[in-house]
């Protein structure tokens, strides 16, 4: 009867485990490092002829050196995101672009930047 | 003449001569003349007196040419005048303290000293002195010379030419004769007795010598008388000739010039000890000028063909004759000649009263033409006259043919052929010039090396001015007229530059010689005198020279302080008022002097193995110059040059010299050397010992030139150790302190530095290295120094740069980052894209240049709505490099929106 | 006391006299022509040639004479090298002789060889 407990204690607590790692905005993975939290605006057209659109998703892309983005997150239909796990001591470098349904992306944004 | 008249003729002179003799006011004395030499008379005057002030400033700034100070100086004298009670006047500023001034007239000493004393009551005088002591002057005791007005002193007769004076100073030497170019001379009148030395008869015309045969050796007179009959005689040379009586006219002009002076008897001449050369060329009716000239070039010295040498060269040519003609060629060529053997001219100047250019040869060029003047010094009413005249002299101004305004001389008294001796007065420019003749004479006695033109210059410079209101009939002299002024022999004398003969130079040494001055004469006081020397020709007192003393006695000086063997000139100076003189320019060369050099050897050291430094000072050249110096080194002791030597050049001095090429271990001898024109000396013999033989000693140089696999070393040897350095190089390891055992290379052998090339090395590894140089001694090595070659090259480094931008339906761009060229230069780069992962080189790529750093490149030709992946590349010669794979979709893409700043 | 007058009257003769036979300084005597045209007389002259020639052949003085349209003959030589001629019976003044010898190229110079005087008065 014990045995059977701790079983079932040790999958309940497996699925949350998983459960928490497969929603998106959900709290962050891990306490180690820095984080940058991020918000945005929401693209409402095409930029080729102005017609309407609907985002499908966005990418967040950062790095350590302006310009130069060596990370990518994709992040879903949100307009926020707090990207974690950033090591200390650096700046980095947010740029943020949308995409449609078809996977078509825009533009990255205009350039921000957090230090550590 | 008949005889009553001669009678009378001789009453009358004799009144004439005891009134003139009655009359004279100057006191005469009996003085020896000894052959110029003076017996003082205790009888003394003195004409000047020396004034010194307490305060001698002003004096002596007048002195140095102070004008304010010569105008207040001289206003004094006017005060000197008020206490004198007689006019004192300005002589001259003495440069010591006193100023020479002028006494209205010749006064004794006991007058002068009155005169001084008066002016001692000046607060300003210290005291007064007479200057210039005179002896009383020479007065001859000749019968008639009280007669001879034209020899007397200014003071006495305004026109007389001053010879007292004059004979003070000199009578004459035996080593000057004057010529007479006349009618010859009456050698046995006895005033003019042994007066003569033998002349000659040039008179080529057989009639008009007087003797049947023309040119002969006797220079007699024989007459120059010319009958009415022989004027009248058309087929005579002597037709038209003025009838005349014998003149014994060279017998008159002889007679001016040396007739037998202070012999108790007869008349004076001016000069009482040089002889006269008689050269008779006028005769009857006068002489030709081919006859004349040739007199003239014997008279001088010069070759006449067919006449014997003349053996007593005359220094003064009297010529009073002339005609009225220009100058000729014939005479100026002869007075050229006589000019430049070095004889002086006087010519009469003529007795026309007219321009003397019109009279020959008074007019030539080079001549002293001579004017006459009267008794009261104005022209005589017969001179001829004019600028060409140099100078005048009495003449004499007659108004009977005894007027004893005339020039007494010496003559005779037969009309035709000589007869009875006499005296007789003259009148004439032919009796002015022996006056002239004579007095140039004297000064040649005192200088016989002056030119003609300086017996001109002493003549003139000292003549008298004219005086003025004489009343004569022809009117006064002035120096348009009559020349300089009125010869004074007295001043003329005076004038005479000292003449001094330079001595043998003797007892000459490497530094010191014996000279000295003789036959010193001067017309004034010789106030200085000695030798210089110099070694430039013609030494002056301004270079270095000796004083000895005053007067006109011979004297020997020292010359000292010379260099040895040096050439140098001497010449003995004299100076009187009228400057200074110098003898003949001398030379002589000093002994070379016989001593060696004096040295010391410098201690060697900076000693090694097989060399040394040592050297020496000269001390001393020995006083002759040092041709050759250095050190010279042996095994053995005392080294000469005959052993091994260096050569540092000639001149004294300290120098050192480097020994080379010796042998380790070994004790060697040196002394230094220096070579002087007498022989060579050495310094003391100093001995070292070169540095026992070791290995040698290098340094390693730093590297240089690294590649991936090689590098550029080397070093330097400096000391070779006493043995041959070989082999040499640089050894290298990756451990540190390479050895021989390693690789090494080998660069050559001795001592220097050296290059080595290491090589077959690995990339990318340290490696040590260090110079190494070999003797019998062993080997040495330099410090060790480490380096690492390059790294080899390997493919770039590249980096896809996202997102993807500017994505259309058709396009987008990409791009890279070309972070490190891995060693190899990037040669191209740019971005693949495909619709599969991995797209690469060969299927659709871009170009962008090439190198390291960021570039962009635009995709085009896409399909729409569609996966794409895109690679940047770039590629060296160690190959090609790709970036990660970023994937994009063609399409219309969204707007770009905005991020906020993140928290 | 007689002596003064005589003294007085031979004196002033003999200054009369003395003054009459002073005579000019000036002595070179033209050569008379007398009435026939012919001078008797012997006038000298020198002649100083510029190469030397010796002027003593006959020759050589006839030459002269021609180009002086004169009777030159040859005296004597002279000290500086000049040589005295002599021309007796000259039809023409010594002037113009001494002009023709002139133009002579060898001649230096030629002049009449004048004769001097004392110059005493």
């Amino acid at each position: 009867m014990k045995t059977h407990l701790l079983y079932f204690s040790l999958l309940i607590m497996m699925s949350l485990i998983t459960s928490c790692s497969g929603g998106g905005g959900g709290a962050p993975a891990a306490n180690s490092g820095g984080t940058a939290t991020l918000q945005w605006s929401t693209p409402a057209s095409y930029i080729d002829d102005g017609t309407p659109m609907t985002v499908a998703g966005y990418k967040i892309y950062y790095g350590t050196e302006t310009g130069v983005y060596t990370d990518v997150i994709d992040v879903g239909n949100v307009n926020s995101y707090t990207v974690s796990g950033l090591p200390l001591g650096n700046t980095y470098f947010f740029a943020v672009t949308a995409y449609d349904a078809d996977g078509v992306e825009s533009d990255p944004t205009d350039e921000q930047a957090k230090t550590l | 003449m008949t005889e009553k008249m001669k009678r009378t003729l001789r009453e009358a002179v004799l009144v004439i001569i005891i009134s003139l003799g009655l009359s004279t006011t100057f006191p005469s004395l009996l003085l020896a003349a000894n052959n110029g030499n003076i017996i003082p008379h205790p009888q003394a005057y003195t004409g000047q007196l020396i004034v010194k002030y307490r305060d001698s400033s002003m004096v002596k700034a007048a002195a140095a040419g102070d004008t304010r100070a010569k105008a207040t100086a001289l206003a004094r004298l006017n005060t000197l005048t008020a206490e004198a009670g007689a006019k004192i006047s300005h002589v001259r500023f003495m440069s010591g303290n006193g100023h020479v001034v002028k006494l209205p007239r010749l006064m004794t000493i006991a007058e002068a000293n009155a005169v001084a004393g008066r002016l001692k009551s000046d607060p300003n005088v210290e005291y007064a002195e007479p200057d210039t002591l005179m002896f009383p002057m020479l007065v001859p005791n000749d019968t008639y010379y009280a007669n001879q007005w034209n020899y007397m002193s200014p003071t006495t007769v305004a026109g007389g030419a001053n010879l007292p004076g004059a004979w003070d100073i000199t009578t004459g030497s035996s080593s000057i004769v004057v010529a007479v170019i006349d009618t010859g001379i009456l050698p046995n009148h006895p005033d003019l007795f042994g007066r003569t030395v033998q002349g000659y008869n040039f008179i080529s015309n057989a009639i008009m010598a007087g003797n049947g045969v023309g040119r002969s050796s006797d220079p007699t007179d024989l007459g120059d008388w010319v009958t009415s009959a022989e004027s009248a005689d058309s087929s005579s040379v002597l037709y038209k000739c003025t009838e005349e009586d014998s003149s014994w006219h060279g017998t008159h002009v002889a007679g001016t010039i040396g007739a037998s002076s202070n012999n108790s008897e007869g008349v004076s001449g001016i000069n009482w000890v040089s002889k006269i050369l008689p050269v008779r060329v006028l005769g009857k009716c006068g002489g030709y000028t081919s006859d004349i000239v040739d007199g003239m070039r014997w008279a001088a010295g010069l070759d006449v063909a067919g006449v014997p040498a003349n053996t007593n060269p005359a220094k003064v040519l009297n010529m009073s004759l002339g005609g009225s003609d220009e100058c000729g060629a014939t005479f100026q060529g002869a007075i050229n000649d006589i000019i430049a053997a070095g004889a002086t001219i006087v010519v009469a100047a003529g007795n026309s009263n007219t321009d003397v250019s019109n009279a020959t040869p008074a007019n030539c060029t080079g001549v002293i033409s001579v004017a006459a003047v009267n008794r009261v010094g104005g022209r005589a009413f017969y001179s001829n006259y004019g600028t060409g005249i140099k100078i005048a002299a009495p003449g004499g101004e007659m108004a009977s043919s005894t007027d004893a305004n005339g020039i007494l001389s010496t003559l005779n008294s037969g009309t035709t052929t000589a007869s009875t001796y006499t005296y007789q007065y003259y009148q004439g420019t032919s009796m002015a010039a022996p006056h002239v003749s004579g007095i140039a004479s004297l000064v040649l006695s005192l200088n016989p090396s002056l030119t003609p033109s300086q017996v001109l210059s002493v003549l003139q410079s000292t003549a008298r001015s004219f005086p003025t209101g004489t009343g004569s009939s022809k009117g006064d002299c002035t120096t348009s007229l009559c020349g300089a002024g009125i010869i004074d022999a007295a001043a003329a004398v005076q004038a005479v530059p000292a003449i001094i003969t330079t001595s043998e130079i003797t007892g000459i040494t490497t530094k010191a010689a014996t000279g000295g001055g003789s036959n010193i004469s001067a017309g004034s006081a010789i106030t200085a005198k000695g030798i210089c020397w110099s070694t430039s020709p013609n030494p002056t007192t301004a270079n270095t020279r000796t004083s000895n003393g005053t007067g006109t006695d011979s004297f020997t000086a020292s010359i000292t302080g010379l260099s040895p063997n040096t050439t140098y000139h001497v010449r003995a100076y004299a100076t009187s008022s009228a400057g200074t003189s110098y003898g003949s320019d001398f030379t002589f060369t000093t002994a070379p002097s016989t001593l060696l050099p004096t040295l010391t050897t410098t201690p060697a050291d900076t000693i090694s193995t097989t060399s040394a430094s040592s050297g020496g000072i000269v001390t001393s050249d020995g006083g002759s110059s040092l041709t050759a110096k250095g050190i010279c080194w042996a095994t053995t002791a005392n080294p000469t040059t005959a052993n091994n030597y260096t050569a540092e050049g000639a001149g004294s001095g300290a120098f050192t010299s480097l020994i080379t090429g010796l042998t380790a271990n070994t004790t060697y001898h040196v002394r230094a050397y220096a070579t002087n024109t007498t022989g060579t000396a050495y310094g003391l013999d100093q001995n070292f010992t070169t540095s026992p033989s070791s290995p040698p000693s290098v340094t390693t140089a730093s590297v240089s030139g690294i590649t991936t696999t090689s590098a550029i070393g080397g070093g330097n040897v400096t000391l070779g150790g006493g043995s041959t350095v070989s082999p040499r190089g640089v050894c290298w390891s990756t451990s540190s302190n390479p050895t021989t055992s390693d690789n090494c290379s080998s660069n050559g052998t001795g001592t220097s530095t050296f290059v080595s090339s290491i090589t077959g090395l690995s990339a990318g590894v340290t490696y040590h290295a260090r110079a190494y140089a070999t003797n019998s001694n062993g080997t040495s090595y330099g410090n060790d120094t480490a380096f690492t070659t390059l790294t080899a090259a390997t493919a770039p480094t590249i980096i896809t740069t996202m997102p993807i931008k500017s994505i259309t339906t058709t396009s987008a761009t990409a791009g890279g980052n070309v972070i490190s060229d891995g060693g190899s230069n990037v040669t191209g780069r740019g971005v693949c894209w495909s619709t599969s992962i991995n797209p690469a080189i060969g299927g659709n790529c871009t170009s962008d240049n090439s190198g390291t750093g960021k570039f962009t490149s635009s995709i085009t030709g896409l399909a729409t709505g569609t996966q794409y992946y895109v690679r940047a590349f770039a590629m060296n010669a160690k190959g090609a490099s790709y970036g990660k794979n970023v994937a994009f979709k063609t399409g219309k893409r969204p707007v770009k929106f905005i991020l906020y700043p993140p928290r | 006391m007689s002596i003064l007058p005589v003294t007085i009257f031979f004196s002033l003769s003999l200054a009369v006299i003395t003054v009459s036979c002073s005579s000019p300084t000036s002595a070179v005597k033209p050569i008379e022509i007398s009435q026939t045209g012919k001078s008797q007389q012997t006038v000298q002259i020198i002649i100083k040639f510029r190469n030397n020639s010796d002027p003593s052949k006959s020759d050589f003085v006839k030459e002269l004479s021609r180009d002086a349209h004169a009777p030159l003959f040859y005296i004597r030589p002279m000290s500086g090298g000049a040589h005295v001629f002599g021309i007796t019976g000259a039809t023409e003044s010594t002037a113009e002789i001494l002009r023709r010898l002139r133009t002579r190229h060898d001649i230096e110079y030629v002049e009449q060889d004048s004769i001097m005087q004392p110059a005493v008065n």
